[in-house]
């Protein structure tokens, strides 16, 4: 995405807005799309539409008087020529929101615990997840909450590390990891473990941590996304 | 798509409605995501941005054409969400929450001028009334010109940077930043 350009120019007094972007970059990568719900939200808009254009030619339809049919004819035909038209605008994109297979669900699995190792004011955060197929697009986001300071002391995979882009977020209240699967590498069905690992000032409850696994399979199994969330 | 096609709108796609689904299958995988991320600034709500995003392509399948036919479909759409999030954010997050729990976030509060300190930067958009809201996100993540997001949001320039350089400050203020962007 292009941004940043010279947005922060004519902002006054404040006029140095990186700190801005920054904070919206953070906020918004807050934010793991759920692919699905959306194709099955746009399913749902699309066909509804389409239902309610059928329900207004019926009403229309049986309202013309029987007396004037013979001049409403022609009115009829424009109305079903209409409808037809209108339908086939309205018609849902069916290749992309067609309902996805049951076995979406269970594409993903994931769950994540306090490791055994942690201690008092450094902790490990472990997320095992689990593929039922190959996965071409992945990505894994931990918010660890904090009370007051902390700082991320690393993170590990059980794969190739190379295979993602890891950054680490530090907000007022919380560390946020995110590790994308670069583009064009696939990870093999099976199981994984990825961990975080951080220090904290005040007292930390692991309930408070999240993780989201958002992943999609590769183009061979149909490219169907899935999605597994939960906290420590 | 084809001239044709855009010229004669639903009628002609009809035509052709399997390479729309393929080009609007490839659109939706390119920019679902950014454009769900927008939705979530604009709202700060993550159920309710899935929901905007989803009503704003099924918005954007309803007019293919137009937005295929458009110099950058990708804005075409953008501007669909914005619009979508000024009129729809209350009652989608109301549905997604329930009253009790907007009343300390986002919408009903947006014209207020509260004083009290906001520790991150959701709560602080939240204070912003929607088109100030949207020209902060539109100028500041995306990255738009003012010329682009006045063209996004049907306003002059003047307001975008007016507005822009307002929200701004009032952020600022909120999170207690100086110029320069120490806290």
């Amino acid at each position: 995405m292009s941004r940043r350009d010279d947005a922060g120019s004519e902002d006054g007094g404040l006029r140095d807005t990186g700190w801005l972007a920054d904070a919206m970059d953070a906020e918004a990568g807050q934010h793991m799309p759920d692919t699905q719900r959306i194709r099955a939200r746009i399913r749902e808009r699309t066909n509804g539409a389409q239902r309610k254009r059928r329900q207004l030619l019926s009403s229309r339809l049986a309202g013309v008087p029987a007396g004037i049919v013979a001049g409403a004819l022609c009115v009829a035909l424009v109305f079903a020529v209409t409808a037809t038209i209108q339908q086939s605008a309205g018609s849902s994109p069916s290749s992309t929101v067609a309902p996805p297979p049951k076995s979406a669900q269970t594409i993903v699995t994931a769950t994540g615990k306090v490791d055994a190792g942690s201690r008092a004011g450094w902790s490990q955060e472990d997320v095992a997840v689990k593929f039922a197929q190959p996965i071409a697009g992945f990505q894994l986001s931990v918010k660890v909450s904090l009370n007051s300071t902390g700082s991320s002391t690393g993170y590990s995979t059980t794969y190739d590390a190379s295979l993602f882009d890891v950054k680490v977020d530090t907000q007022a209240h919380a560390l946020v990891y995110k590790f994308d699967l670069k583009p064009g590498k696939t990870l093999p069905a099976g199981s994984s473990e990825f961990a975080v690992q951080f220090n904290y000032g005040d007292p930390h409850n692991a309930a408070d941590d999240t993780y989201y696994v958002s992943v999609y399979t590769d183009k061979a199994h149909g490219k169907v996304p899935g999605v597994s969330k939960g906290a420590f | 798509m084809t001239s044709r096609a855009a010229d004669h709108g639903g009628a002609a796609r009809s035509f052709d409605n399997a390479g729309a689904q393929v080009r609007f299958e490839a659109f939706f995988e390119a920019h679902h995501r950014d454009l769900s991320r927008l939705a979530y600034l604009l709202s700060g709500d993550h159920d309710a941005a899935d929901d905007l995003t989803a009503e704003a392509f099924a918005e954007a399948w309803k007019r293919w054409d137009r937005v295929i036919g458009s110099d950058v479909p990708l804005a075409y759409v953008r501007r669909i969400v914005v619009n979508l999030a000024a009129s729809r954010v209350r009652g989608l997050v109301r549905e997604r929450r329930g009253w009790k729990l907007i009343g300390a976030t986002w919408s009903e509060r947006s014209e207020e001028r509260d004083s009290a300190a906001v520790t991150d930067l959701r709560a602080a958009l939240a204070r912003l009334p929607m088109r100030k809201r949207a020209c902060v996100i539109l100028r500041h993540y995306y990255g738009l010109s003012e010329k682009e997001t006045a063209a996004t949001l049907g306003v002059s320039v003047g307001t975008v940077k007016s507005q822009t350089s307002r929200g701004v400050a009032e952020i600022a203020a909120l999170l207690g930043v100086r110029p320069g962007g120490a806290r």
